[in-house]
Formats: C-alpha cells, structure tokens, sequence
C-alpha cells in the first residue's frame, strides 16, 4: 500500500446529505434510478439499504415505518422465509434483511421469530455451512445471513455452531484471509462475512488477527480507494466490505483515513445524489448504503455509528444487547 | 439471443396458454415502490405465477422462463422452475448447455446462471467438457471469481486435477499477478488431495522466477509466505537467499518475507520498515515490533 505516492485529488469536498435524501426519497417513485422496474428480486434487499442510508444520515425519522413493515410482512412465505418480493420464493438472503429492517423499526413482534428460525436452520447443511434456499446454493454469504439473522432473532442456539465454525475456518485461505467456500480465493466481501460470522459467535481468537489485518490494509489503492483482491480497481462499497472486519479486530487505523474519505466523497453523484462504485459512474442503493456505513466507521462527523458485526446501527445492537 | 427471435413471437403468443387464467402481480399491500414493468414482462411473469400454481412442467412453461430469464436473469425463482422442468423433460437437457453458453456470454457475473449450470453437470457428469468451457472463459476475464468458483467445485466433485498446473503456468505467462490463478495454484498443490507429481524445489524455481520478473508482485509474495508457513523455513534457504542477492534491500516485499522466514532478524526489520522503506504503514510496522518475542 504505497500511500506516500497517492494521487489523490484533493477535492474540498464534502458529504452532500441533502442531494442523498433526495435520491434516496426518489428510489420509492421508480423513476430515477435506469430498469429499476427489473429488480424485482432485490426489493428487500433495497429496502434494507435505504433503510441503513437513511439511518445513517441520521434520518430515521423519515422512513415509513408502517408501509415498511406491511410490505415486508407481504414477502413472508408459508415456509417461515422471506421472498424478495411478494409472490416469489424464499431465500436467506431477503430473510435477513427483512428481520434486520424490522428490529430496525422496533417491530421483531410482529412476527413468528421461531419460525423464522426454524426456516434459517432448515438450510443449514450437514456440513456447517449454509444453502441460499432449498434449490441448494452453498456460499460463505449464506452463512453469515442464518447466524446475523438466529442472532437477531434470538435463536443462535438452535445453529449446529461447531459445524459452522469448522466450514469457516476452512474458507480460510493462505493469505490470512477467506474466500466463498474452502479453496476459493480471498475476496473483501468473504472477509467480511467470515470474519463477522465468527465475531457474532465469539471466535475471533481461532484467526490471525495480524495476517488478516495486513491483508485487508493492502487493498488500499494509490487514489485512496480499496480493492477486493489484489490488483483490481478500487469500488467504493469495499469500503464497508474491508473496513468492517478491520474494525472487528480492532486495526481501522491500518488504513489511510483521509484518502479513504477522499474517495468515497469523491463517488458521491453530485446531481442527483447517491453514490457509485467510483467516480462519474451510475449510482445505486447499494453502493449508497456501503459507502455511508463506511465514512460512519471512518469517524465522518455527524454520522450515526455502525455495528460492523451486524451493518446495523449501534444503538439498535446495544438496545436489543446483541 | 438472435437465433430465439422466431421463438419469441411463439412465446409470447399468449393465447396458446388457453383457458389458463394469468395470475396478476400482487404489489402487496402499499407497494413501497411500484415498479413500472414492460407490458410483455409482465404479462409473461402472470403466466409464470399461473403455470407455477399449477407445477405445470411442460415445454411452454420452458420457453416462457427462457424470455423471463433474458429480462431479468437474477430471478431466483424463474431458474428454479426452469430447473424443475428439465428433471420432467431430460429430453431438453442436451441442448440446455448450448443455450447457457450464450446466456453466459451476457452475464458472466451473475450467480444463478453459473449455479444452474452446476446442477445440470450433476446430472450430465460431463466434467471435462465444463473445464474446456472454464478455459474458455479465462480468455475473456482471467479473474472472474464465479468461473474459478464453478472450476474448484468441479475439482472438488470429480477429483481431476491433471490440468491445473498448466492452466495456471499459462495463465502467469499471460498476466504474472493473477491472483485468482496463484489462488488457485496455492490450493491445488498445498491444500487439495491433488497429489500431483511436482517437488517443492521445482515449484520453489517457478516462484523465483516469477518474482525476479516482478519483485513487487503481492500475489506472489503472498504465495511465498504460504508455503513458508506450510513448509517451514528449512527448505527455503535457497529461494531466501537469492531473493535476498537479486532483489534490492528496499524491497519492502522482500523484507517482510525475510522477517517472517527468519525471526530473528524480524524485529530489525519491522524497524527498517517502519523508519525507512514503508512509513506510511508505521503503525502496522510499530505493532509487529511489539508482537516480536523478547529473547
């Protein structure tokens, strides 16, 4: 990581709160955002980043807290799982961010949390690991989203944990750090969700904390921003992806603060708000939602603070004493 | 897509679906965005749901999921089903490869189609013809993590690894800091039940090699150090001190290696580090002196 020789653009810029509440309030019209009408299968997950933007920015206030929920409850499936959207099939996936959106909204009551749990550890694999849904896909991500969500739900007990410690650990790589399954290659993302994995069970003692720092603060790149992997191009939702399980093991000072704001600001849409994966491309409410709950774990001022276990707001884990 | 167009007119020709009754899309209640379909989108997904209802698993229940899937090929429940009617039809399976070939073409870096391609190989057993195809893949995006995913799955699932050392050997050639394909070397020769017929010291000459090339290669600096914690030191006292005679002293990659491979030189170098070569990263340099061991 050749910080010294960065060639940051210094751009006195600053956080365009404003312009992203109008592009997030815009998102619910269908209009602003290119084919949005084809994302069917991500409106629950949209749903989850809009509601962790709006948080953040300190606006929670603004969401719609009833329409929420009553569309969300219209996604649960007889399974116990939740679909992406009315009508369509259950997956892990929109199961956990529909839980984490209600305990969001306060609102975990309204449903059947042991069914929900019951669902989650359907999928559960004799391995340890976790299927997306009963069609069998196996990824890392999958594991992540039954224990962030059993743990949310208050049902970490009813995981086979040994099981799934076991399969993370062999998702461990060389390099300190972890891939989608055993053997593949590390990936920020799967750094992430193995690492918060084991946060949440309380195993961070089994990895090398070193290794893995050092991994992770080599993917800041000479404009400031952060990669996936080695040799690829900086995006600014890495910025949640690496920085959150540095913060897990206590090391977000390994990483240049300054020219990490620098480029996530500068992935900021100055018309119509947003964020995209890098400078002058399209934005979206993903890269939204990862590029604010980055700059939160930066310290950017007048930020709601993020739980990296779980990418909810602090005060919503220390409410409910997760 | 272009050779499907006949087909389309035929697919989309609504009326052969008879007295099936379309189901409408259901918004929910107050649908928090209502999305704005195209008509024939939508029209298609409301036979879908009808066809769905009654696990009707019939050819034109296969055509339909083919225009669902070129409009939205992330729809989870479309491949299900599409998947669902080829275990009904295996008549159809022959050609359904030829058909994802061309779907993977358009969307190389979407999960569902490498994942319904998976299971078609659990039925069709063809593995070699699915290396070939992986192959051919690299040639277009020699990282993309979904084809060396769907490529390590069939190592895993038919025990084949003949190719693997040459695949990477070549892909190096090509771009020496592929991580993917060090990965993937690393795993094959160190972590897999591979068992290929390959020394150390023969796999030690390739790594000189192409760190000589690229000294400031973190893919392959990484490679080093896996095998050094695999191995141990004693077997890369050749390798470290060449490195050492070739490679000048501010290499910072070259003096990481040296600390870890020789601990007592480590703390004199993390100080090296954290002083001259790499102060940007002091911190991190300043806290492996403290992990240092006091003898």
């Amino acid at each position: 990581m050749n910080v010294h020789s960065c060639t940051i653009i210094v751009i006195s810029m600053n956080l365009e709160r404003s312009k992203h509440l109008h592009y997030l309030n815009a998102l619910g019209q269908g209009q602003d955002e290119l084919d949005f009408w084809l994302k069917q299968h991500l409106h629950v997950s949209a749903i989850y980043w809009s509601c962790m933007s709006y948080w953040t920015l300190n606006r929670k206030e603004e969401l719609q807290k009833e329409q929420i929920i009553s569309f969300l409850l219209s996604c649960l499936t007889e399974s116990g799982g939740f679909a992406c959207y009315p009508g369509h099939d259950d997956h892990i996936t929109n199961t956990v961010y529909a839980v984490q959106v209600l305990l969001m909204l306060d609102s975990l009551d309204r449903i059947d949390r042991d069914k929900v749990a019951t669902y989650v550890v359907s999928l559960q694999n004799e391995d340890g690991s976790m299927k997306g849904d009963r069609w069998g896909e196996t990824d890392a991500r999958f594991l992540y989203s039954g224990i962030n969500c059993l743990a949310l739900l208050g049902r970490l007990d009813m995981l086979n944990k040994s099981a799934a410690i076991d399969w993370i650990l062999k998702c461990r790589n060389f390099d300190g750090g972890f891939g989608l399954c055993p053997g593949a290659e590390t990936h920020a993302a799967y750094v992430f969700t193995c690492v918060a994995s084991l946060a949440i069970l309380k195993q961070l003692h089994r990895i090398d904390q070193d290794l893995l720092g050092w991994w992770l603060s080599e993917r800041q790149t000479k404009n400031g921003g952060l990669n996936g992997r080695p040799e690829k191009l900086p995006d600014s939702c890495y910025g949640w992806w690496v920085l959150s399980p540095l913060a897990i093991i206590g090391k977000l000072d390994w990483i240049d603060r300054n020219g990490l704001i620098n480029f996530t600001l500068s992935s900021q849409d100055q018309e119509t708000g947003g964020f995209s994966d890098r400078r002058e491309d399209i934005p979206d409410v993903y890269h939204t939602c990862f590029s604010l709950t980055a700059l939160s774990l930066l310290r950017y001022p007048d930020l709601e603070p993020v739980d990296a276990r779980f990418c909810l707001p602090l005060a919503v884990t220390k409410k409910y004493n997760l | 897509m272009d050779a499907l167009e006949p087909e389309l007119e035929k697919i989309l020709d609504f009326e052969q679906y008879g007295t099936l009754t379309p189901i409408a899309q259901d918004d929910g209640v107050n649908p928090l965005a209502k999305i704005n379909y195209s008509k024939e989108y939508e029209q298609g997904m409301a036979y879908f749901r009808a066809l769905a209802a009654k696990q009707e698993y019939s050819i034109r229940a296969f055509n339909l999921t083919c225009f669902l899937i070129m409009h939205n090929p992330a729809h989870y429940t479309v491949w299900a089903y599409r998947f669902q009617v080829l275990n009904h039809i295996p008549e159809l399976i022959p050609q359904e490869l030829a058909w994802l070939d061309s779907v993977i073409e358009d969307f190389q870096k979407n999960y569902q189609v490498w994942h319904h391609r998976q299971k078609l190989l659990g039925i069709t057993k063809d593995y070699k013809h699915e290396l070939e195809f992986t192959k051919d893949m690299f040639a277009s995006d020699a990282k993309n993590y979904h084809v060396w995913s769907y490529r390590l799955w069939i190592l895993q699932s038919f025990q084949d690894y003949t190719e693997e050392l040459s695949l990477t050997s070549y892909l190096l050639e090509d771009d020496v800091y592929n991580n993917s394909a060090w990965n993937h070397r690393f795993y094959v020769l160190f972590e897999s039940n591979a068992k290929l017929e390959r020394s150390l010291q023969d796999e030690l000459d390739f790594l000189n090699d192409k760190l000589s090339k690229s000294p400031d290669n973190q893919s392959a600096w990484n490679y080093l150090s896996g095998i050094l914690k695999k191995v141990g030191p004693n077997q890369l006292g050749g390798i470290a001190n060449q490195l050492e005679k070739q490679l000048p002293s501010s290499n910072r990659f070259l003096l990481e290696f040296l600390a870890e491979y020789d601990p007592t030189r480590s703390k004199v170098i993390y100080e090296k580090l954290a002083n001259e070569v790499d102060t940007d990263n002091q911190l991190l340099w300043n806290w492996m002196i403290q992990q240092v061991p006091r003898t």
